[in-house]
């Protein structure tokens, strides 16, 4: 099976740090793949999503991040925890972000904007400022400015963990629309494994220092899922004990 | 609703108080300075006598000093300004972004800083003698370390989130990333700066103009020297007409700069 980005003995630690984050990690995120990696708190997941987003190198090891040819994309797509929107870019400026110096035509850039934000359910907050929207608004235009880009992989740090309950679980149900819709894979990480077992094809659970794949788990659940499902809860209980 | 009037009321209120108020404390200081000058607090004939000023203003108006020594202040400080804010602004952003640069710079700037822009007009005279340009010489001095400090702290200030941001979407270089992050986002602190510079070249330009080179400070110079105190008095408020333009125009345009703020 085709995949898109492959880890392979991954070995990192900070600079001026001692201790390794990981040591000797390998896994792979197949094409259209909702992969989500869960674990506690410090034990290194942020530090994995940065090196596979690049914007870390790694010591020792490979990770390559392969997928169809580049032209006019960007292989990979971030979404951040906190949103990061530039304030000074209105909702469409701020899309635009990814799209700027791939050498795309006017047109076909504005057409881009237009079809994520749509996706993505914003056409009507095109020109808002950041300050004008509310928290699950930031993050699904941080979501359009990563789909914007018409990324292989979305890479998703906790992208939902500070908003409140009630948007957190429709922007849940949107992403799984989105991501189906945009046929990307999607590296998920959460510290809520019910979210995980929700939105995942794969969970993979992380510890220890240097952080370690301790479980790997397939949902082989249909969609649409049932959010309140007994099988779902088992699931999650019983990822919950390799944590 | 009950609500919403009652705000509509007293905001009313607060505005017509202001209003009343302000008035009253400018009346009150008329009859301050009039009691002064009938009285004779200060020396006889050095205090010019307030209802003589709009006579005075006919008078500098009509003999044709006003207005070119309007025009010849407005030469200097333009200059003073545009040339102490761009070289403020640049050597800043430099000294905040690259760091051989920043330890290059950083002793020379704190020998150079302290000394206030009044000090180098001995040199400015040396220089360029008693012109314009030694005018200008003066203010941009002031008005270089006013924008360097502010655009050095707002760069230093920018949320390096921000770099990783441009980073992850493909705007990693250092040009790209200057326009994309580090401009828009330390436009505030830099607006800012240049609007303290905008006010800071007025005090430096009437200074400088003291000592001879054309303009109102030179005609106020003139003006006490014959004990033509009311005059005096029309240049103070000329130059506080013309500021308050100056900072208007600018607060204009740094309203439409940043508009993306809350
Ligand atoms: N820039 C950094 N420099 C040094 N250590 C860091 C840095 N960022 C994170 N760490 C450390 O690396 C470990 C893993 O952090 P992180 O990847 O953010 O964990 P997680 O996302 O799983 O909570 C933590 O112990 C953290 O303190
Ligand atoms: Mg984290």
């Amino acid at each position: 099976m085709a995949t898109v980005v492959d880890l392979n003995a991954l070995g990192f630690q900070y600079p001026n740090s001692e201790s390794w984050i990981v040591r000797d990690l390998s896994f792979s995120v197949a094409a259209g793949e909702f992969l989500s990696m869960v674990g506690g708190s410090g034990v290194g997941k942020s530090t994995i999503l940065r090196l596979v987003a690049g914007l870390l190198e790694a010591q020792t090891g490979s990770l390559e991040v392969t997928g169809k040819s580049a032209e006019g994309r960007r292989r990979r797509g971030l979404v951040f925890q906190d949103g990061r929107l530039m304030p000074w870019r209105d909702v469409a400026h701020n899309v635009r972000l990814g799209l700027e110096g791939l050498n795309l035509s006017t047109d076909i850039v504005n057409q881009r904007i237009d079809e994520v934000l749509n996706l993505t359910g914003l056409s009507d907050f095109k020109d808002r400022w950041p300050h004008q929207l509310s928290g699950g608004q930031v993050q699904r235009v941080g979501i359009a400015r990563a789909l914007a880009v018409q990324p292989d992989i979305l890479l998703m740090d906790e992208p939902f963990s500070a908003v409140d309950t009630i948007t957190r679980q429709s922007l849940q149900q949107e992403l799984v629309r989105i991501w189906q819709a945009s046929g990307a894979a999607v590296l998920f990480i959460t510290h809520d494994i019910e979210e995980a077992a929700y939105l995942s094809d794969r969970v993979i659970v992380l510890k220890g220092q240097p952080a370690e794949i301790v479980h790997e788990r397939p949902i082989e659940i249909e969609r649409p899922r049932q959010r309140n499902s007994e099988e779902l809860f088992r699931l999650a209980a019983d990822i919950a004990t390799y944590l | 609703m009950t609500r919403y009037k009652f705000k509509y009321f007293t905001d009313n209120f607060v505005t017509t108080r202001r209003v009343i108020l302000g008035i009253t404390g400018i009346v009150a200081f008329l009859i301050l300075w009039k009691s002064a000058e009938s009285f004779e607090w200060f020396r006889r004939g050095t205090m010019p006598d307030p209802l003589k000023v709009p006579g005075a203003l006919m008078d500098e108006w009509g003999s044709g000093r006003l207005i070119p020594a309007i025009e010849s202040s407005l030469i200097h400080y333009l200059w003073g300004l545009g040339l102490g804010t761009i070289l403020g602004f640049f050597v800043g952003a430099f000294a905040a972004t690259i760091r051989w640069f920043d330890d290059f710079h950083i002793y020379l700037a704190r020998l150079l800083r302290p000394i206030p822009p009044l000090a180098w007009v001995v040199f400015a005279i040396a220089w360029f003698q008693v012109s314009h340009a030694g005018a200008a010489f003066v203010i941009s001095i002031g008005v270089f370390w006013v924008n360097y400090f502010a655009t050095y702290s707002a760069v230093k200030n920018v949320d390096p989130r921000y770099y990783e941001l441009a980073q992850a979407f493909g705007q990693g270089s250092y040009l790209i990333r200057s326009l994309k992050v580090t401009l828009p986002a330390s436009s505030p602190g830099i607006l800012a700066g240049v609007r303290t510079g905008v006010g800071q070249a007025w005090m430096t330009l009437i200074a400088a103009e003291l000592l001879g080179v054309p303009g109102m400070g030179q005609e106020m110079n003139s003006a006490a020297g014959v004990g033509a105190y009311e005059a005096v008095v029309v240049y103070m408020l000329a130059i506080s007409a013309v500021y308050a333009l100056t900072d208007m125009i600018f607060s204009f345009i740094e309203h439409q700069i940043l508009q993306w703020r809350p």
